[in-house]
């Protein structure tokens, strides 16, 4: 044989591999191999079961050509080595031999006993022996088939490595090779190949063969058997992959129910939510019904007892109409008594009526004579009429002639009385002219007497002195500036500030006011609070006067006297007010009146007020009060102006309540602005109840221990704004002056140890809105009135040239800050305005631009009367002085100050109305100042001789 | 002193009624010397606010001299007009009250800022609050229900339950329990009318409120003295805003039944474009009716000259009505619905006459009478001459004197 043909059969892919049976399969190389080797002519399998082993014989057979006859013998119903096992083995094997190897092979199904019967001896080449393994099992077998087995028969066994389960074919195996020459394959459970035929000896070349192959097929055979195991697992992986398939679907689907499963638990919840709120929704419906259920039984309960008493009632009104229908039978009896009484009265009528026409008819002819005598006496008069009139005409021209007559003789004496006046007065003159010049003698004579004197050249040093002291002033300011910030500089600038203050007293107002003033200031304590001239009063509480509090006091009874001259719209609502005033016995209202061309007067007449009118050039401020005085005949008398206002509709109780309770003369308030209330009137109102300490409380004046003019200004103060005054005190002093005339009342009443009030707890509504130039006038007639009342106020010494000089400069300067103020950006603060106030009028210059006259027609702020007054001064002084800020301008900036510090307590910042305000405030500051300063001026000349302070001072009292 | 005013909304966009009453009063406060401010609700544009603290916008300006701190909130709540509580509103108290360092707040108002008032209790600072509406006791602010019936009061929310169903009952309580308590705490709460205080005396039996009649500025108003003779043309005249709870069509349709040739009705004011556009359509082809649009408060001395009677047909109670007031004060008698302030002040054939409020055809006889017999007109205005009503300054008077005794007995 050649190699390749070994190798070929050894490497047989068998058809049948099954690989669950794969006991034999490891031989399957070594069966392809002998078998070819062989060349059997008989190959007999006895226990086939699926056929494995005995196919690959075949298959080996077809393959190769081979002429061999195969049997296969087995019942094919199992034993207890192989597992029994049903019909479809059989049929497999069957139907698989019928397809491929039909031609030459068969099965024999019957046991193997039974088969031998179909074989003669010595026929079988091959044998395999593979049925049941017991020892006993397989030694028979052996045994019995044995003669069958040809010359070259060879004995394949089974199973001869198994050594369990009662398997004994390895016994046999041990006793045959002793017997015969043979060898056994150790894998795949063990195959002995037994040479029984009788040619074959021990050293026979094919056991040689087969010895050499052996391994091979060994190798071949496990291959075959990887082959199945491979198939095995390969399975195994489809059958896993295919559950793990279903397994995922499986999963898929229970996720799947799982999802459905949730939405519907969801569901289900919110169902429930619902349900919950709904239950709370019914529940709170129910309490509130129970709520309103209790409620209506209330009311029931309730109509029940009015139904009960409305019963009641009802047959009360029942006997009542029993009772009218009575009264109603007697009446109707009583008319027709009266109805016969009629009858028989108009029957007399009618006679009467008879008599009336016949005495018509004499009447009517008596009138006739009548009218004839008329005419005769109308006739008679005329002719007297005329006679008068010739009468009058000839006395008229009568009178005419004489008062020429008179005229001339008037002429006559003045000239005459002038002649006499300027003779004198050149005399006067001529008289006056030698004595001064004898005076200008004497004095030349003293001044060289003095020079000359002892005491002027011991004085010397004194002189040097003063030079030496003024000197030291220099250095002083010097040292000053070196401490500057330090205590020790601050107590020097103080003592500078002081000197300095005393300096400018004694140049504004003289030595001896100095002089004065120290001396005042060792007597008093201080100048300003003289805490002995004031009884004080503890804090009297806020005047809050409720209903049952209203006393009505015996003897109250008050005549209200209003000076009036065109009061304008808002009269009738102060006669109103006072009309509504509670808590008084008896109100009078006395309205003086000096020439109203409104409705004043048709007004008061209409709201019942007692009206006494005298002529306009009659009035003065005290003429007017005094004669609404007199006809007064309330035990109090109030005296008001009339664009004043109660501050409500018990103040005039109020005010009474104060006299009764703290036993007064008389009692004033303070002054509660109106809504056009101008800023400078606050700034004053505010500024004034200051000095006089009435914005700390209540004050009730009286004499001071001191007098002076401040002291007295202070504790007599009883302004007629509003002042409510005993009758009977006021006729012992009336009014005096035509300006000024409360306080002058005031400070007699003081004077005479009466006790005056002052109110802060009520107050008057009461301002003014007036244009600057009023400001003018009034402070300049107020300014001389002072000093008329209070002659020892100090006069400040004004030159007068020098201050007039300086009134245009002022107004420019003024103009030059309006412009400056407009420019601010609004809202700006106050602290602002104060530092543009201070920078422009403290500067001694402004720019040229400024000093233009026209600047004055142009000013919106001032109005015309004051612009006249302005083009007036400017004709006499045309050129103001310039770089040199002047008294005017001082004295508006320090009142300026006082402006800003009362705006500083109200404002925390300043829109264009507020500006607007200021700047306003500003000019009419101006003319305050302007007023006060000319009236010091004409204080000032004792005569007066300049023409245009006369002519100033005759139109400034007008009209105040 | 130093007052701090608190207001729903003011000028110079919102310039009527409660915004005038503060503006009057803290004018006069500045002119008397003391320092004021007003702080208020406002509605301008989102751009005129320089400031924001919180969620507020803020912006400070000035009116006629009076500095006022204007307020609004960047996302409006959507029950601003109704609610008595706000967290911003609280918050913002501080900055704006409490640094302040006021002696005194006065509330004008509360629609909008009512939470202001919380901070302020919280902080000791006494507070007065002047009542000009109803809007503390009822979220529709003039207390005519959802059927347009006058209403008496909420009687602690019962009768809102029945009556105004449209607003949640709950809320109501809990608001009117917050109006209770932010009345309490008040060291004085005040009411231009006894009518006022009457309603508000029903609902919180415990509180006390003072009286204390709104002024007019006197130097605006002239008196009207003409004489009535028989035959006399009558001039009626309503002036207000137009608005249907105001009644102004109750006039017309009166006025129309009236076949007179020698009678005129005057209408001043505006409003509702609508209802004006309605009254107009009523008044359609009667030459007698003239729409004479608005007047300034400088004018009014010069149209009550030129008209004869006043009428106030109002649909609701009223507060205090200042125009009713200065018909009066300049001399002129007013025809009046005869429920709230306006039965107070009009007694019937004294200084007017009283109507049965929503009917025209008890206007139209009065009406009628006073045409046929024009003397009577005489009588009334006699009576009218010695009413009296407070002048601006009186009633700032009597403010700074409250004022006063509050901060001392704070002391």
């Amino acid at each position: 044989m050649n190699e390749n043909q070994l190798w070929h059969d050894i490497d047989i892919q068998p058809d049948r591999l099954m690989y669950k049976y794969t006991a034999w399969v490891g031989h399957i190389p070594f069966a392809a191999w002998l078998i070819t080797e062989l060349k059997p002519k008989i190959f007999v399998e006895l226990g086939t079961h699926t056929g494995t082993s005995f196919m690959a014989f075949c298959q080996t057979v077809k393959t190769n050509g081979l002429d061999t006859s195969c049997y296969a013998v087995d019942t094919w119903q199992g034993d207890e080595h192989a597992g029994f096992y049903d019909e479809s083995v059989f049929e497999d094997v069957s139907q698989y031999l019928q397809g491929r190897y039909a031609t030459f092979a068969q099965l024999l199904r019957m046991t193997f006993d039974e088969a031998t019967s179909y074989f003669s001896d010595g026929s079988i080449d091959l044998l395999h022996i593979d049925g049941l393994h017991t020892y006993e099992a397989v030694k028979h077998d052996f045994e019995t088939w044995l003669p069958k087995l040809s010359d070259r028969g060879i004995v394949l066994f089974h199973d001869i490595n198994v050594r369990e389960r009662n398997f004994g074919v390895w016994r046999l195996w041990e006793e045959l090779t002793t017997l015969y020459p043979g060898y056994a394959f150790k894998h795949s459970h063990g195959l002995g190949v037994l040479l029984v035929g009788k040619s074959y000896d021990k050293n026979d070349t094919l056991l040689t063969k087969i010895k050499t192959i052996a391994p091979l097929c060994e190798v071949y055979g496990e291959r075959l058997m990887l082959q199945c195991t491979i198939k095995m697992q390969n399975e195994q992986i489809t059958n896993l992959d295919k559950a793990v398939a279903e397994r995922d679907k499986q999963i898929a689907d229970i996720n799947q129910e799982l999802r459905e499963k949730n939405e519907q638990i969801a569901k289900l919840k919110q169902a429930l939510v619902e349900r919950d709120k709904q239950i709370a929704d019914v529940n709170q419906e129910l309490s509130e019904k129970n709520e309103q259920i209790a409620k209506l039984k209330q009311a029931l309960v309730e109509r029940d007892k009015q139904i009960a008493d409305v019963n009641q009632e009802l047959s009360e009104k029942n006997e009542q109409i029993a009772k009218l229908k009575q009264a109603l039978v007697e009446r109707d009896k009583q008319i027709a008594d009266v109805n016969q009484e009629l009858s028989e009265k108009n029957e007399q009528i009618a006679k009467l009526k008879q008599a009336l026409v016949e005495r018509d008819k004499q009447i009517a002819d008596v009138n006739q004579e009548l009218s004839e005598k008329n005419e005769q006496i109308a006739k008679l008069k005329q002719a007297l009429v005329e006679r008068d009139k010739q009468i009058a005409n000839l006395n008229q021209a009568a009178a005419e002639r004489d008062n020429r007559i008179e005229e001339l003789n008037q002429a006559v004496a003045e000239r005459a009385g002038q002649i006499t006046n300027l003779t004198r007065l050149l005399s006067d003159r001529e008289e006056q002219m030698s004595r001064l010049n004898q005076l200008i003698f004497e004095r030349d004579r003293q001044i060289a007497a003095i020079l000359n004197s002892r005491s002027w050249q011991f004085s010397k040093p004194l002189r040097w002195f003063g030079r030496f002291i003024r000197l030291q002033k220099f250095r002083y300011l010097l040292i000053i500036s070196k401490f500057k910030g330090s205590k020790f500089g601050k107590l020097l600038s103080n003592l500078k500030n002081y000197s300095l203050k005393v300096e400018g007293y004694v140049k504004a107002y003289g030595f001896l006011a100095l002089l004065l003033k120290v001396r005042e200031r060792i007597r008093l304590k201080s100048s300003y609070t003289n805490k002995n001239s004031m009884i004080e009063i503890p804090k009297i509480k806020l005047m809050n006067i409720k209903d049952d509090d209203l006393v009505l006091y015996p003897n109250s009874t008050v005549s209200v006297i209003i000076p009036t001259k065109n009061a304008g719209n808002e009269f009738h609502y102060l006669l109103t007010m006072l009309q509504n005033q509670e808590g008084i016995q008896d109100i009078e209202i006395i309205v003086v009146d000096s020439g109203s061309t409104d409705e004043t007067v048709e007004v008061a007449k209409k709201a019942g007020a007692k009206i006494i009118e005298i002529p306009p050039e009659s009035f003065s401020h005290s003429y007017s009060r005094n004669l609404g005085a007199e006809h007064a005949r309330g035990d109090y008398l109030l005296f008001m102006t009339q664009d004043a206002l109660p501050s409500g509709n018990r103040w005039i109780y109020q005010l009474i309540s104060f006299v009764k309770t703290n036993d007064v003369a008389a009692v004033s308030c303070v002054e509660f602005p109106r809504e056009d209330c101008d800023l400078i009137y606050r700034v004053l109102l505010w500024n004034h109840a200051r000095f006089l300490e009435v914005d700390k409380g209540d004050r009730i004046l009286a004499k001071p221990q001191k007098e002076n003019s401040v002291s007295l200004r202070k504790n007599g103060q009883l302004s007629d704004v509003a002042c409510l005054i005993k009758k009977n005190v006021f006729q012992k002093f009336k009014y005096r002056y035509d300006y000024g005339e409360d306080l002058d009342l005031g400070i007699r009443l003081i004077r005479d140890n009466y006790k005056i009030g002052l109110l802060s707890s009520t107050v008057v509504i009461h301002s003014h809105n007036r244009e600057p130039f009023y400001y003018l006038k009034r402070w300049y007639v107020e300014t001389q009135a002072l000093n008329k009342i209070l002659p020892d106020t100090a006069i400040l010494k004004i030159n007068c040239e020098e201050l007039i000089n300086n009134v245009l400069f002022a107004f420019y300067k003024l103009n030059y800050l309006t412009e400056m103020l407009s420019t601010l950006r609004v809202p700006t603060t106050v602290r602002l305005l104060e530092q543009t106030v201070c920078e422009v009028l403290d500067s001694p210059n402004i720019d040229v631009k400024y000093i233009d006259i026209h600047s004055i027609e142009k000013n919106k702020y001032i109005d015309s009367n004051f612009k006249l007054f302005l083009q007036q001064i400017y004709s006499t002084y045309p050129n103001p002085e310039t770089g040199n800020n002047g008294l005017i301008i001082t004295k508006t900036k320090a009142f300026l100050e006082l402006v800003l510090t009362f705006m500083n307590n109200i404002y925390t910042h300043v829109d264009e109305v507020i500006l607007g305000e200021f700047i306003s405030c500003m000019y009419k500051a101006y003319g305050l100042i302007l007023g006060e300063c000319l009236a010091y001026c004409y204080l000032n000349t004792t005569e007066a001789t300049d023409n245009l302070l006369k002519n100033i001072n005759d139109d400034l009292r007008k009209g105040v | 002193m130093k007052i701090i005013y608190l207001v729903h909304q003011f000028f110079p966009m919102h310039y009527t009624g409660t915004e005038k009453v503060i503006f009057n009063i803290s004018s006069m406060m500045q002119k008397a010397g003391h320092n004021v401010k007003v702080l208020t609700y406002s509605f301008y544009e989102d751009t005129f606010y320089d400031k924001t603290i919180g969620s507020l916008l803020l912006r400070d300006i000035f009116y006629k001299g009076i500095p006022i701190t204007a307020i609004k909130h960047k996302y409006a709540p959507k029950d601003l007009n109704i609610s008595v509580e706000n967290d911003d509103m609280k918050q913002i108290a501080e900055d704006l009250i409490i640094k302040e360092k006021p002696d005194i707040i006065h509330s004008g108002h509360l629609m909008r800022i009512a939470d202001m008032i919380e901070s302020v209790r919280l902080a000791n600072i006494p507070y007065v609050i002047t009542l000009t509406d109803f809007w503390l006791i009822c979220p529709k602010v003039i207390l005519v229900n959802s059927q347009n019936n006058l209403c008496p009061g909420p009687e602690k929310g019962s009768i809102c339950n029945e009556s105004c169903k449209d607003i949640d009952n709950k809320y109501i309580i809990s608001r009117l329990r917050k109006a209770e308590s932010i009345l309490n705490n008040a060291k004085m709460v005040i009411a231009p009318s006894a009518f006022l205080a009457s309603i508000f005396q029903n609902e919180f039996p415990d509180l006390n409120i003072k009286v204390i009649s709104h002024g007019l500025n006197y130097k605006k108003l002239i008196k009207n003295n003409k004489v009535y003779k028989k035959g006399e043309k009558i001039t009626f005249c309503y002036a207000g805003s137009l608005n249907p709870h105001k009644g102004v069509h109750i006039i017309l349709n009166a006025f129309k039944k009236i076949k007179n040739d020698n009678i005129y009705l005057d209408i001043y004011g505006s409003g509702d474009n609508e209802y004006e556009k309605y009254l107009k359509n009523i008044s359609n082809g009667d030459k007698r009716i003239k729409f004479r649009g608005v007047f300034t408060d400088n004018q009014i001395g010069e149209v009550f000259n030129k008209i004869d009677i006043l009428i106030v047909p109002s649909l609701w109670y009223e507060t205090y009505s200042l125009v009713l007031h200065e018909a009066l004060a300049c001399g002129i008698p007013v025809f009046a619905s005869n429920v709230g302030v306006m039965k107070e002040k009009i007694k019937h054939n004294i200084n007017g006459l009283t109507f049965t409020i929503g009917d025209e055809d008890s206007l139209k006889r009065i009406m009628q009478e006073t045409v046929s017999n024009p003397e009577i007109i005489n009588e009334w205005k006699a009576n009218v001459g010695r009413i009296y009503i407070p002048s601006i300054e009186q009633e700032a008077y009597e403010y700074e004197i409250l004022y006063k005794n509050i901060i001392l007995n704070s002391l």
